[in-house]
């Protein structure tokens, strides 16, 4: 599997978010959450140009800044990652209409809860069957979110890598570039 | 991030997705933490609330099932305030007054508008416990110990 830097994406008060950057030698490459929100985000599609602004304001704003990773964001286990948005219970769903934000919420971001105040974020796209795997637009970044958090996984569990103030250092270099 | 396209999507982010997403926050961790202190399962809380409609659905007036969204949208457009959660830190940190001359607590008015069940949890705790999800657990300390 090829190496990926992990880079910070926001640094909000309650959680520092992440995100990976495949193109390992360029610094000026986007990571691919902004690659995720650059696509949908400008999207001539109305419901998924506002689906992806919803997924970015819930990020950046409520996640990052005022509440943090909260274990109640993240029900959606989708093997070794998470992803956004929420997916409430069944019964509670037919009353508050919470389910993925609202009735057919059509994106998918995967990402990795590492603790309430680290979050790694992937790419995803466009949900369009009942399952990620048989969803053209984004089987393929499913099965990468799964490589990308295992790995990211072991390396905290060596100690490579740790969490330190809110933040992923490597264990020897603070301030070394984190490439996994 | 380094996308300035991304960058521009926060400035310019439209209001009624800022008050979706702030509210539907708060809506979860708001229902979580409801069973969690009520030790209810969801199922039994969707039989619970089909017993007993939600007070926004009887306000409504109607068998019209209004969806969070289209209230955000609601209150936006009408430029009223159609639906008010407070959020998970005011049910939690109540602001409580710590008067050690008169070796007392006071506890200001806790707004809480939806889950009458967890309204009356919250009012019912002691007030130590209330202090204890509080900046000030420290100074209570000294106080009716």
């Amino acid at each position: 599997m090829s190496t990926f830097v992990l880079e910070k994406w926001h640094k909000g008060a309650r959680c520092t978010i992440y995100s990976i950057r495949l193109d390992v030698d360029n610094d000026d490459a986007l990571s691919e959450a902004d690659k995720f929100f650059e696509k949908y985000g400008e999207i001539r599609n109305e419901d998924i140009g506002n689906a992806a602004k919803l997924l970015l304001q819930f990020i950046v704003a409520d996640i990052g800044d005022v509440h943090g990773a909260r274990l109640e964001f993240f029900n959606r286990f989708e093997r070794e990652a998470n992803a956004l948005p929420y997916k409430s219970d069944k019964a509670i769903n037919e009353i508050l209409d919470l389910d993925n934000f609202y009735s057919g919420f059509p994106l998918r971001l995967y990402c990795y809860r590492v603790s309430e105040d680290v979050l790694v974020l992937y790419n995803g796209g466009i949900k369009t069957s009942q399952t990620a795997q048989n969803s053209d637009d984004i089987s393929l970044k499913f099965y990468d979110a799964q490589k990308y958090t295992s790995k990211i996984r072991e390396a905290l569990i060596e100690g490579t890598i740790l969490i330190k103030n809110s933040e992923i250092v490597f264990f020897k270099e603070i301030d070394e570039e984190i490439v996994l | 991030m380094k996308s300035q396209i991304v960058k521009n999507m926060l400035v310019n982010m439209p209001e009624d997705i800022k008050l979706f997403s702030r509210i539907y926050a708060n809506l979860v961790l708001r229902i979580n933490n409801a069973l969690d202190e009520q030790g209810l399962t969801k199922s039994e809380l969707a039989n619970r609330m089909e017993k007993r409609p939600s007070e926004i659905s009887k306000w409504l007036n109607g068998d019209h099932n209004f969806t969070l969204k289209s209230l955000c949208k609601l209150q936006v457009e009408l430029g009223i305030n159609l639906i008010e959660i407070a959020s998970e830190h005011k049910i939690h940190t109540p602001s409580i007054k710590v008067d050690k001359a008169e070796n007392k607590v006071t506890q200001d008015n806790i707004i809480i508008n939806i889950w009458e069940e967890n309204r009356r949890a919250v009012n019912n705790c002691k007030v130590v416990e209330l202090a204890k999800h509080t900046e000030f657990s420290n100074n209570y300390q000294s106080y009716g110990q």
